[in-house]
């Protein structure tokens, strides 16, 4: 909780008092490669799972914000900008490839569902017992490797809807429409998806960390 | 009564849609009698609490497994940077 040393003055000060907003931080595309690169490469290549196609989906990304740098006004970092403008050509990709072919995969995942249920639909083998720490869970950079681990082992259709609503919380209208599906196949393939992340979490997490994952 | 397998899609769903009353009754009594189906609701919705909150954090949106863009490509998208901001 320092103040600054009075030598160091604040350099927007002045604008500051006079009301102004602040500068917008420097954007400087020639550099937007090194600084952002890896992290728009690692968003598509988790959505997307094909990595020339990341690489392309990257590319366009970066070039339409070189075409629209002007709208970008520093009210937010400039790499959620780009972010944003990724997740857009994302879309893109889902909507193209569901009119370039029937809708498949809705069955997607639906035996493993089933094999967690004797015939009257009773538990085979009931949830664990283990509580989850948010605020813990929040900082432990392994357990979200665990997470990314499970999502690859998800199989496609599910990694897709689980990752356009509940990582990129778009809205479930827009989901059904970008992938072609109906409210029904939604929750279905969803339910499906938090199923397998639950249970895959559940072996290669919280059975594993034991206490030091609990409340 | 509702099958704990009828139960867990129910749980999912009142993530994303509110339930009908008739449904939230049948799951509010199954829920009641098991802890199977406890243990799965409390964890479903601490889990999709969290994946909301890291998703929407900068950490989140940048992914965290160190995956790297291949030189090769990086090196061509500089090109096409260039050429497009000239």
């Amino acid at each position: 909780m320092g103040k600054a040393p009075r030598d160091d003055p604040d350099p927007e000060a002045p604008r500051k008092l006079a009301g102004e907003p602040p500068v917008a931080p420097a954007c400087r595309p020639d550099q937007w490669v090194d600084l952002h690169g890896d992290a728009m490469f690692s968003y598509a290549l988790m959505r997307l799972r094909d990595r020339d196609l990341a690489e392309e989906v990257v590319q366009e990304a970066f070039l339409a914000a070189v075409r629209g740098i002007d709208r970008f006004q520093g009210k937010s970092s400039e790499r959620t900008w780009l972010i944003g403008i990724l997740k857009h050509k994302i879309l893109d990709v889902f909507a193209k490839r569901r009119r370039e072919g029937p809708v498949a995969g809705l069955d997607a995942g639906g035996d493993f569902v089933d094999g967690l249920f004797d015939p009257r639909g009773m538990w085979k083998q009931p949830p664990a017992d283990w509580r989850p720490d948010p605020a813990k869970l929040m900082e432990q950079g392994e357990f979200w490797a665990a997470f990314e681990q499970c999502m690859e082992h998800l199989p496609q259709r599910l990694a897709e809807v689980f990752s356009l609503r509940v990582v990129d919380e778009n809205r479930a209208d827009e989901v059904c429409k970008v992938l072609g599906i109906t409210d029904t196949n939604l929750w279905v393939l969803l339910h499906r998806a938090r199923t397998r992340l639950r249970h895959c979490l559940e072996a290669n997490w919280f059975r594993k960390k034991g206490k030091t994952a609990q409340t | 009564m509702l099958s704990c397998k009828q139960a867990t899609q129910l749980i999912s769903e009142a993530l994303d849609r509110k339930l009908s009353l008739g449904q939230r009754v049948g799951l509010r009594f199954h829920v009641m009698m098991c802890s199977a189906c406890r243990a799965y609701r409390r964890q479903l919705v601490v889990l999709n609490d969290l994946f909301s909150q890291y998703f929407s954090s900068e950490r989140g949106q940048s992914g965290g497994r160190g995956v790297s863009l291949p030189e090769e490509s990086r090196q061509r998208i500089k090109r096409a940077i260039r050429i497009q901001a000239e």
